[in-house]
């Protein structure tokens, strides 16, 4: 009996040392020096992948389920907020093998991404096709320089959304819109610069106006004191027009209430307002334009976590998500516009020469981190 | 009791009490231990006051103060329509029943439902508006979502605890023993004077409860005012919850915990010390 | 014909009984605009048709259709939610019931002393705001290796239905009488025999409805799941706040919402019957 325990025993701890082994040969794969068939048998090997994102669901299970025919390799895509797929993938940053493959990164998650180094790469060369993609979102994201470790999945712009039936003259100029705040009380909503990008792409706005342009800010990784001295006035402002505007919770929340007819013009994201004028959640006559003065607009990117169980399915996954077709479609369905410079899509809500024209990038990440912080102290506490 | 009684009583309660206590007081012991430095995710774990120092910024009061309102607006609030309900209720009538389940509904509503069907009441074209505009007592639709106040958030609340108070309520005033009622009546006792001086005293620890468990309950809120509540103030769950999770701040936070649970503990001390008060005087 | 004198009193019992039928119509009404209304408007939003918006000044939408429904289904995470949502609820009720059982016992049939301490200390979970221990308990889980793990969220979900289980069984062992209970001993029946005869059949309608009120807690527990599961487990009120917080969307939230609401209530109207909500009341009344 205690022979047969024994053996036992040994048996389990020598099969322990094999598996253990076996996993680690396994991860010591370099797939930036794979050519890209081996990356793509690698990942039917994988059979595996899990990409987490925190909006337009229907392109991601769409593409996913597409992708899955295509390799034979299963796809898990989740659903949920940046935030607390940031938390868990801190939370998971030193497990040898973590349980996420491959996130959609945008926002400040991008600052706190790159700084804690949870990403595999640099991956931008490895795929096709990833010399084609924005080259400006490529390098920089939210100001942040992201090595290439971030891929270009999508890219989408702020404009001023408003009801034609009860606007006729839409603002173009800053004089102009602010002409127009005082005007038409509450009916103008720019929503809570802490809860989404539509309302810091107003806030940015307002410092550019208000405190001397925002060229100086430029390549800037670090807050610098002197800079921000004089950014009382863009608050002073901002308190002033405070009773004659409408101040949301969210981007939605901001369509939401065009729709409703409470107010009748707002600030949003294209793609945004693409995806409620398809859930019947908008109506149809709205209008979308990037206003003379500039309106920031930037995208988002895709990154494999450096503890990825599946890296070359998450590396394929995002190539598949690049690739022109995909692009295409992307764009058809959730309407954010195309990474890929090369070619072109259809569905899009601000014509191209009106992108070139008035999108303006968006401020370093530091300054955005520090007005959205302002914001509440100085205007939404008073 | 023997020993060996006294024993197994102890077993016995070991897995229900014991499985509470367990969790929640290595809850609070986390929480408090992490206020004063402990277990910290981004510094050196010191013990120090710093956190404490800190921690009432404008930010955490206006929060603190805004969930105290909601908490007592909707305990008492509801208390405005659950304690007359009630007292209706206690006769048998006609139609008794599917009005009583009719009430119940929104006990078995999830609070995140009732948050969003009253936001769509409530909304600019919502319903209420239209209603209001048709008979004419406003001209323009009022703008109730995400008000300053917070009487959207007191109107959930009041909706969906209506029924747990009036479950309570209606308990607590079955225990009246009709004798009580017959003679005062028969001493002339109108109605109003009834309720007053026969009824109302005796339901008093009854409203104690209803009152108390729904203001824990609403003090401590977090999805629903984070669905409907103002842009600013944020209520104090919410805080603290941004403290930890938006910040990394968890020192912080919990200290932000610390108070609302020190908070609702003040409150169940205060109701037993109202709720002896009121056996010494019967 | 001689006309019958009706007596004055009668007269004024049936006045009153006018004036209480009128109220309780009144009733009726205010409860279908109170309870009714808000349903309909989201029954409405789950059936908006997205080529016709509902939108400003339409009252009522123009157009309906499912097509919201099956956007819901074909790409959110709502699947994946209600089949955890359906299995951490009945595993969290009977886990609750096991452990419950014996304390629930103690507390209703033997006198000893601290009694009434425990039975205010089993309500710490609904005393302690949600979001408290939902933090701090996930410090706790990540600990111990519990945190964003199914066996986790079904010991939190335990937690938070135990108060409900405990009090409501403890108030049915309390209300068997003692003379049953001395008869059957008094005939010679076992421990096992009077638990069997005697306990278990007399509490069954309490156990009827704590076990509901703890399923329904574990349903709609919101806090816990969002700390502690999400992002790896969602539940259906998690898919709910994200529809109404950060990605607010009011078609897709009203249909979860139904997803959501519809058992529940259908579970009150069946369970009436058998169910006293009375036993809530009877639980809580006295802290």
């Amino acid at each position: 009996m205690k022979k047969c325990l024994m053996i036992g025993l040994i048996l389990l701890f020598a099969g322990g040392l094999l598996f253990a082994g076996g996993k680690q040969e396994k991860e010591e794969l370099d797939y930036s020096s794979m050519s890209w068939d081996e990356i793509v048998s690698a990942a039917k090997e994988e059979g595996e992948v899990t990409f987490y994102s925190w909006w337009g669901e229907e392109w991601w299970k769409t593409a996913m389920t597409d992708f899955s025919k295509k390799y034979g390799i299963k796809g898990k895509v989740i659903m949920a907020e940046g935030t607390a797929t940031m938390n868990k993938i801190l939370a998971e940053k030193d497990k040898a093998v973590g349980t996420i493959d491959a996130v959609l990164i945008g926002g400040n998650r991008v600052k706190t991404g790159i700084d804690a180094g949870i990403f595999y790469g640099p991956i931008i060369n490895m795929i096709p096709h990833g010399d084609k993609l924005d080259p400006k979102l490529a390098t920089l994201q939210e100001g942040v320089r992201t090595g290439g470790y971030l891929v270009p999945i999508y890219r989408n712009q702020t404009g001023l959304l408003y009801d034609p039936q009860r606007v006729s003259n839409p603002p173009h100029t800053w004089n102009e819109l602010v002409a127009w705040i005082k005007a038409n009380p509450k009916q103008f909503a720019y929503c809570n610069p802490d809860k989404g990008g539509s309302g810091q792409a107003f806030v940015q706005t307002v410092i550019g106006y208000l405190t001397g342009g925002l060229d100086k800010y430029a390549g800037d990784t670090e807050l610098d004191p002197a800079k921000v001295a004089n950014w009382n006035l863009a608050w002073d402002w901002l308190n002033e027009v405070e009773e004659d505007t409408v101040i949301t919770a969210s981007n939605n929340e901001s369509i939401d209430r065009l729709n409703q007819g409470e107010v009748s013009l707002i600030v949003a994201w294209d793609d945004d307002v693409l995806v409620n004028l398809k859930k019947g959640t908008l109506f149809k006559r709205a209008k979308l334009y990037i206003p003379n003065m500039g309106f920031p607009g930037g995208g988002d990117t895709a990154g494999v976590l450096k503890n990825a169980p599946h890296k070359a399915a998450s590396l394929l996954f995002i190539a598949y998500l690049t690739e022109a077709d995909n692009q295409i479609r992307m764009n058809e369905t959730i309407g954010s516009y195309l990474a890929r410079t090369d070619i072109k899509g259809k569905q899009a809500l601000l014509p191209e020469s009106e992108r070139q024209k008035n999108g303006v990038i968006w401020i370093p990440a530091p300054y955005k981190a520090h007005f959205k912080a302002e914001f509440v102290k100085n205007v939404m506490m008073k | 009791m023997p020993t060996k009684n006294r024993l197994s009583t102890l077993l016995l309660l070991l897995p229900g009490a014991g499985f509470i206590f367990l969790f929640l007081a290595a809850a609070i012991f986390m929480t408090v231990l992490q206020s004063l430095g402990f277990f910290s995710l981004t510094q050196e774990s010191r013990f120090t006051f710093d956190y404490w120092r800190n921690l009432f910024d404008r930010q955490v009061i206006d929060s603190f103060l805004f969930s105290l309102k909601v908490g007592v607006g909707s305990s008492f609030g509801t208390l405005l329509f659950s304690y007359p309900l009630a007292l209706f209720m206690r006769k048998k009538f006609f139609g008794r029943k599917p009005l009583g389940s009719m009430l119940k509904i929104p006990l078995f509503v999830p609070a995140l439902v009732a948050a969003f069907l009253i936001i769509n009441l409530i909304a600019y074209h919502g319903m209420l508006n239209h209603i209001l505009m048709a008979l004419g007592i406003i001209k323009e639709p009022l703008r109730m979502l995400r008000d300053k106040f917070g009487w959207v958030v007191l109107f959930i609340q009041i909706w969906k605890n209506l029924p747990f108070q009036l479950l309570i309520i209606s308990a607590s005033l079955e225990t009246i023993q009709t004798d009580i009622e017959d003679a005062a009546r028969n001493l002339g006792a109108n109605k109003l004077a009834l309720v007053r001086y026969i009824i109302f005293p005796l339901s008093i620890p009854g409203i104690l409860v209803a009152v108390i468990l729904v203001f824990i309950k609403t003090f401590g809120d977090f999805a629903i005012t984070s669905v409907a509540g103002p842009i600013y103030p944020v209520s104090i769950s919410v805080r603290m919850y941004a403290a930890a999770n938006m910040f990394q701040e968890w020192n912080r936070a919990a200290g932000i915990g610390v108070v609302i649970i020190v908070t609702a503990l003040l409150f169940v001390w205060l109701y037993s010390r109202l709720a002896k008060m009121m056996q010494g005087q019967k | 014909m001689e006309q019958k004198l009706v007596p004055y009193y009668r007269i004024v019992e049936k006045r009153q009984r006018t004036l209480r039928g009128i109220m309780v119509v009144f009733f009726i009404v205010v409860q279908i605009v109170w309870i009714g209304l808000p349903m309909l408007m989201a029954v409405f939003w789950s059936l908006v048709n997205p080529d016709h918006p509902w939108s400003y000044p339409q009252v009522f939408p123009s157009h309906l259709s499912l097509a919201q429904w099956d956007y819901v289904f074909k790409f959110t995470n709502i699947i994946r939610a209600l089949g955890t949502s359906y299995s951490i609820a009945p595993l969290a009720t009977i886990f609750t019931f096991l452990l419950a059982l014996p304390t629930a016992y103690v507390l209703g049939r033997r006198r000893f002393q601290g009694r009434e301490a425990i039975k205010i200390l089993i309500l710490l979970p609904i005393i302690m705001p949600g979001m408290v221990t939902a933090l701090f308990l996930s410090r706790v889980f990540s600990f111990i290796g519990l945190d964003q793990n199914f066996f986790g969220l079904v010991l939190a979900h335990s937690l938070m239905g135990m108060p409900y289980m405990l009090r409501i069984l403890t108030t049915s062992f309390e209300a068997i009488p003692q003379d049953i209970i001395d008869a059957a001993e008094n005939l010679g029946a076992t421990s096992f025999v009077k638990f069997k005869e005697i306990f278990i059949p007399m509490v069954l309608p309490g156990l009827f409805a704590g076990t509901i009120f703890t399923f329904i807690t574990s349903l709609e527990e919101f806090s816990l799941t969002f700390v502690i599961g999400t992002p790896t487990f969602e539940t259906i009120p998690t898919i709910l706040f994200s529809f109404l917080g950060y990605h607010f969307i009011r078609t897709n939230a009203a249909v979860v919402s139904l997803i959501l609401m519809i058992p529940n209530i259908a579970m009150l109207f069946v369970a009436e019957r058998f169910l006293k909500t009375e036993y809530l009341a009877a639980a809580f009344g006295k802290m």
